[in-house]
């Protein structure tokens, strides 16, 4: 690159100095021209002069003829060229004199015309510098074409040089070129190369990459299958542990009527330590089942309508030997206008409640009580949710310990302490219901003051509600728009509309606040700028809600 | 003030040195011959010709005409000189020459140059009668010549220039 510069710099600079080349030709070729056409003059007035004076010896012009052609040589040598020297000055000295000779011939002659007798006697002094004006004159102007032309041959030869010197400048410059985009394109095909091999590593990494996610699918596959057969496994297991521990706890009870209770202490001890593992082992073996078949992909939950208070009263039907030999009474609170229906497997609720409800009734003090209290509650996505809470005045749960409370084979430490039996699956089994009914369930609990454990399963829902749900979003951007675009003598009736539309669509709460507006527009004296404010006001609850149904995807 | 002074004494100096300039320009031709004594005030020197109509000047008739003076740079001789001179314009129009006739401007010793009046009159082309006063002798272009002033685009141009010019004709 440098060189290509240096040679494009020496090359310039040759250019330059052809350009003044050239100038000084043009200069040598305008003084040849101006003195070529002095001298070209002059040879011819040279000619005239000497014709006029001929014709004047032989008498056939007047001699002022020949003085005006004499002062029209003089003008002609008195030219100064562009060298600022006179032609007279370029002349050979033979020729002035020559011209001085006439010039004395001239002047001792009469005026007018020359008689012959007079003339005789001059013609050949005349003869003699008439023949050394023209010879002069042409002398002179082959002379100049001599000089003229070395002069050019030397121009040439300048030239030459230079258009060689240009020629070697330019050839060095196009081999210097050539080089360089020989060079360029190498480079580039070097990149070219190392571009490829660069994105065929990256193809390569790539298939590895898709191979190795191929293996973890298929190692996906293989551990859900794994899961499934652990599952079938525990399933059977548990089947096979069950079917004996019925046998023997029905044989227990067979010998508890049998034998006559109380007669030795000893025996009646063994007979009760007995009872109640099998018991406990019975219990953990149901819940190691049940767990398992909840974990099981082919486990869907029923799709039914379940009444949830009847599912607790059931559950407290069941329970009610051990509230009695607790002495523990359980109240539920509800309002009797409200249903609390929920979509869900009414075997597995059963489940969640007898689960926590007996929880309740281990953990509390004697002649406690626990409420199980109903509401309905508005879930993130604006839906409704049948919420149960179970509140008991038990030992509690130390706090640190509440996040792992929902984990599998879990214990609270102040339960383990004081020896009341459990297994540790009773809630990872709840949760994991709860889960499956798209519910969520929460724990508040103070260590020896009590416990509140509230699952909320979503609400009942017709088909027809749903659907009327799904176009919650839709009314609500209509509504944005239309609330957005109306003209102020509009707004009033746009308010009215549109807050009808979104109670219809289960937006109670900005359906009652956008007819609220609606009525105070109807006020008198409510300003521009008010209402104005109110709409902007209005438009930004609409949009909150708006993006809250958005972005929790329920489109 | 100054400035004024300055220029007044700027202007004495040129008018001077043009004085001094047209005064050496009226030495004698160092080539000259025997002195020519100049055409006689009424001989015919100049004739112009256009068509079978030609009017002839003598001195006289051309000095009558409207004359003006004017210092102009001599090329032949590289020197200021000062001419009294008749516009070709005015010299077309007393003879009714038309813009895009050509004139063929003819020397005592034959040289001739022709071109349009259009362009004699656009180079601002003069008849010169007479230098710093006096008549130009014939061994420095006289008795009449053409001249051009120093911005005019024939100035360096020096082909029309035609000395001892004895005749126009008209095409």
């Amino acid at each position: 690159m440098a060189a290509i510069l240096v040679n494009l710099i020496i090359l310039a600079a040759s250019t330059f100095t052809s350009s003044d080349q050239a100038t000084e030709e043009r200069n040598v070729f305008t003084s040849a021209q101006t003195t070529a056409s002095s001298i070209i003059f002059t040879q011819r007035e040279s000619l005239a002069y000497t014709t006029r004076y001929s014709l004047w010896l032989a008498g056939l012009v007047p001699k002022r003829d020949v003085e005006i052609s004499r002062a029209t040589l003089a003008q002609r040598l008195n030219v100064i060229d562009i060298e600022n020297l006179s032609m007279g000055a370029r002349l050979d000295p033979e020729f002035i004199e020559a011209l001085r000779l006439s010039d004395s011939l001239l002047a001792v002659s009469p005026d007018g015309f020359l008689p012959r007798a007079y003339a005789e006697p001059i013609t050949d002094q005349a003869q003699a510098f008439i023949t050394t004006i023209l010879g002069a004159s042409r002398t002179q102007v082959v002379a100049y074409q001599q000089e003229l032309d070395s002069h050019l041959i030397a121009v040439a030869e300048k030239r030459q040089s230079v258009a060689f010197r240009n020629l070697v400048l330019l050839i060095s410059l196009m081999i210097l070129t050539t080089i360089f985009i020989g060079w360029g394109g190498l480079r580039f095909l070097r990149q070219v190369k190392k571009t490829q091999i660069f994105i065929d590593k990256e193809y390569e990494a790539l298939e590895l990459s898709r191979k190795e996610l191929l293996k973890l699918n298929v190692t996906v596959l293989t551990l859900e299958e794994l899961n499934d057969t652990k599952n079938d496994f525990i399933s059977t297991v548990n089947h096979e542990l069950r079917t004996p521990l019925t046998s023997i706890i029905g044989y227990i009870e067979l010998l508890k009527s049998e034998i006559e209770l109380g007669k030795d202490p000893q025996i009646d001890l063994i007979i009760d330590v007995v009872d109640k593992n099998a018991l406990v082992l019975l219990d953990l073996v149901e819940s190691i089942l049940s767990l398992s078949r909840l974990d099981s992909k082919q486990s869907k939950p029923l799709d039914q309508e379940v009444d949830l208070i009847r599912t607790v009263e059931k559950t407290v039907f069941v329970l009610s030997p051990q509230l009695i030999l607790n002495n523990v009474e359980i109240k539920l609170a509800f309002n009797q206008d409200n249903d609390y229906l929920v979509r869900g497997d009414s075997n597995q609720l059963s489940q969640v409640f007898l689960n926590l409800i007996s929880n309740a009734v281990k953990f509390s003090p004697q002649k406690s009580e626990i409420l199980i209290t109903f509401s309905r509650v508005l879930n993130d996505q604006m839906q409704n949710n049948i919420s149960v809470a179970i509140a008991d005045k038990g030992i509690g749960i130390p706090e640190k310990e509440i996040p792992e409370l929902f984990h599998r084979f879990f214990r609270a430490s102040n339960a383990i302490n004081k020896q009341i039996v459990g297994t540790g699956l009773g809630l990872a089994i709840v949760a994991k219901i709860v889960e499956i009914h798209k519910g969520k369930i929460t724990v508040v609990s103070q260590e020896n003051i009590g416990s509140t454990f509230r699952v909320e399963i979503p609400a009942f829902i017709s088909e027809l509600d749903q659907r009327i749900l799904d176009k919650r979003v839709d009314v609500l951007e209509r509504a944005i728009t239309a609330i957005r675009d109306a003209e102020i003598n509009k707004l009033k009736d746009v308010y009215h509309e549109m807050g009808g539309a979104l109670g219809t669509y289960g937006l109670d709460e900005l359906g009652s606040k956008v007819l609220e507006h609606s009525r105070s527009l109807s006020a008198e004296g409510v300003d521009a700028s008010t209402i104005a404010d109110q709409r902007v006001s209005l438009l930004e609850s609409l949009n909150k809600t708006y993006q809250r149904l958005n972005n929790q995807g329920n489109i | 003030m100054a400035k004024k002074v300055l220029g007044a004494l700027l202007a004495i100096v040129i008018s001077t040195l043009t004085f001094s300039s047209a005064s050496s320009a009226s030495e004698t031709n160092p080539y000259g011959g025997t002195a020519v004594t100049p055409p006689n005030n009424n001989e015919i020197i100049f004739t112009v010709t256009k068509g079978k109509i030609s009017k002839n000047y003598s001195m006289n008739t051309l000095r009558a005409m409207k004359t003006s003076t004017i210092t102009i740079y001599e090329p032949f001789v590289k020197k200021y000189q000062s001419f009294t001179v008749i516009s070709i314009a005015s010299l077309a129009k007393e003879n009714g020459i038309g813009q895009q006739s050509v004139l063929k401007t003819i020397a005592l010793n034959d040289y001739a140059y022709s071109n349009t009046l259009k362009n004699f009159v656009a180079a601002k082309g003069y008849i010169a009668i007479a230098r710093s006063g006096k008549p130009i002798p014939y061994d420095q272009g006289g008795p009449i010549r053409i001249v051009f002033p120093k911005d005019s685009r024939w100035a360096k141009f020096l082909d029309p220039w035609n000395w001892s010019l004895s005749s126009i004709v008209v095409k």
